[in-house]
């Protein structure tokens, strides 16, 4: 697997939603260098076929599907930053 | 009077029921333990007093005599990533100060039915994302048998409160070792689980697919105590077993022909040698007790490390873009939306936390999900199996719980590889979905060692009774120092 870089660094944090300075993508890139690095056993090793079905565990019975009471509004909202008239506000996203 | 704060669970409710001692009396005591220690311990993010003494006269009220329920009176602590709606819930980060969730977890629900005394909230690496308790972001516990040391993560509040008689015992969360390691390195039992054996319901996620709540406490009864009383099927998560829990904790079994399988990986790992030692003697007391000892082979132990931490930060990427500033939490000053999520994030999560978050995306990104994520979940089936095959073999899975003992704080902080390889022997579990239990089995360098006790799928009840008898046959554990 190729080194990471700087370039990698800001791409995941902007996938991951997380702004770094540049100092910070530095510090990450390194410390994420040594991780992967002290994890290479995991990229060298002899792997077994892998079993083709998914790693669940048995799907159980499931419960039946009723309508019950949800969360009331107020206590949904209750721990929003900012709230106007029973919605939570956010930034205009359209023009 | 006895010393309240020094009884084990089950003692606090023998002298409940004769009427030795109140509820009150009981809860007071704690409350004192803890005015008294907690400058130095930091053990409580938040302590709730009030309401735990007007519980305990609750409890003192309509007690029954001998017919009390089994944790009514006992006075409790709870990790501070299980949610409570009478308290806050801020999982040791910054981006949830002051947070109180909706609604009680299924576990607090349990608990409060019975009458259980909630003193308070405890310490946590945020997010669960640490094996010292120092990534919080409220500042580090200290381990009440030496303060200069780390008391574990990520459930080292609890584990301090419980070790410094500040609680009778308490609740954690394990995802890779959190309640195990810090019971290790505080002396204590904890358990963790199979995974789902405990509804996840109102815990804040970390790893969905290996985080599971458990107890800590000074013993294998009073931890067996605390998990029957939550444990259970639970309509509210759909990965909780449906099956019925063990039902016969009590029945004492003998380690005579006990078949105890010692992966013979583990020396290659990196173990202190006096931890070792401690192991070793332990396993030599248990053969001398009956049991039978046998050199197994677990392959790709030394896979498990890097397999946990591809795919635990992997889950804990997807789970924590919830904090996003928006529904709850904090939130910054942004004039548009991603940058609203951008700034909030950056704020709200410590180094540790963006660490992973970062190394998770990297691990599912495209071009290393198949190098990254998709090896680890296959290394994750071969553990897996080679644990069903050993179980073929043995009864239990014997190892270390923690390579050392308590650390001194600071020792690994700016080194994440050297902090991560603190789970060497807890994380293999976790991937595989077993019941496992550490145990004190003795002291290196003036501090506990732990003995984890590995079972197989489902088999809590055989965890238990096992944990049970290997206890008796070991020295006690230490007092924790007042």
């Amino acid at each position: 697997m190729k080194e990471i870089t700087h370039a990698d660094v800001r791409r995941i944090a902007h996938l991951a939603r997380l702004r770094l300075d540049e100092s910070q993508v530095a510090e990450i890139s390194a410390q994420l260098a040594r991780i992967l690095e002290a994890f290479s056993a995991l990229q060298a090793a002899e792997l077994e076929p892998a079993d083709p079905s998914p790693d669940t565990t048995a799907a159980e019975e499931r419960r039946p599907d009723v309508v019950g009471a949800s969360l009331p509004r107020d206590r949904a909202l209750a721990a929003a930053p900012d709230v106007e008239d029973g919605h939570i506000r956010i930034p205009r996203v359209l023009g | 009077m006895t010393d309240l704060t020094s009884l084990s669970l089950t003692a606090m409710r023998t002298g409940l029921d004769a009427g030795e001692f109140s509820a009150r009396d009981l809860t007071s005591a704690h409350l004192e333990r803890i005015a008294a220690r907690e400058d130095d311990l930091h053990a409580f993010l938040h302590l709730d007093s009030e309401r735990a003494m007007a519980t305990a006269g609750r409890c003192d009220e309509t007690r029954v005599p001998g017919g009390s329920a089994p944790l009514s009176g006992l006075p409790l602590v709870l990790k501070d990533n299980i949610s409570t709606s009478d308290m806050p819930t801020t999982c040791g980060s910054r981006f949830l100060a002051g947070y109180i969730p909706p609604y009680n977890a299924t576990v607090v629900r349990r608990l409060r039915r019975q009458g259980a005394v909630i003193l308070g909230k405890t310490n946590m690496d945020e997010f669960g994302m640490g094996s010292s308790c120092e990534n919080s972001a409220y500042g580090p516990t200290r381990n009440p048998l030496d303060l200069a040391r780390v008391p574990g993560g990520s459930s080292g509040g609890s584990a301090a409160a419980v070790a410094a008689g500040a609680a009778g015992g308490g609740f954690g969360s394990d995802t890779g070792g959190s309640i195990r390691q810090p019971a290790s390195l505080c002396g204590l039992v904890g358990i963790k689980p199979t995974w789902g054996r405990v509804s996840r319901y109102g815990l804040v996620a970390f790893a969905s697919s290996l985080d599971q709540i458990g107890p800590l406490a000074r013993n294998v009864d009073d931890a067996a105590l605390l998990l029957s009383a939550v444990w259970g099927p639970d309509e509210k998560d759909a990965t909780c077993l449906r099956t019925p829990p063990p039902d016969d904790l009590d029945h004492l079994v003998s380690l005579a022909g006990l078949r105890l399988g010692v992966p013979r990986q583990v020396t290659d790992l990196g173990v202190d040698p006096e931890v070792s030692q401690r192991v070793n003697e332990a396993l030599a007391a248990c053969a001398q007790a009956g049991a039978l000892i046998t050199e197994i082979d677990l392959p790709h132990l030394d896979l498990a490390l890097p397999a946990y931490y591809v795919i635990a930060t992997a889950e804990a990427s997807a789970n924590l873009a919830r904090f996003d500033g928006v529904r709850f939490g904090a939130r910054a000053t942004a004039t548009d939306l991603t940058a609203l999520y951008e700034e909030s994030r950056a704020a709200g999560f410590g180094p540790e936390v963006r660490r992973r978050i970062l190394l998770g995306t990297f691990g599912l990104s495209a071009g290393y999900n198949e190098a990254m994520y998709q090896r680890a979940q296959t290394v994750r089936k071969m553990l897996r199996q080679a644990f069903a095959t050993a179980f073929a073999q043995v009864d239990l899975v014997v190892t270390p719980t923690s390579p050392s003992v308590a650390f001194p704080l600071g020792e690994r902080t700016s080194d994440p590889v050297r902090m991560y390889a603190s789970d060497t022997f807890t994380v293999p579990v976790s991937l595989a979905g077993l019941p496992a239990l550490s145990l004190p089995c003795g002291i290196a360098d003036g501090l506990p060692v732990g003995l984890q006790i590995i079972a197989a799928h489902g088999a809590d009840g055989d965890l238990i009774r096992a944990g049970r008898a290997v206890e008796a046959t070991l020295a006690p554990p230490p007092a924790a120092v007042r």
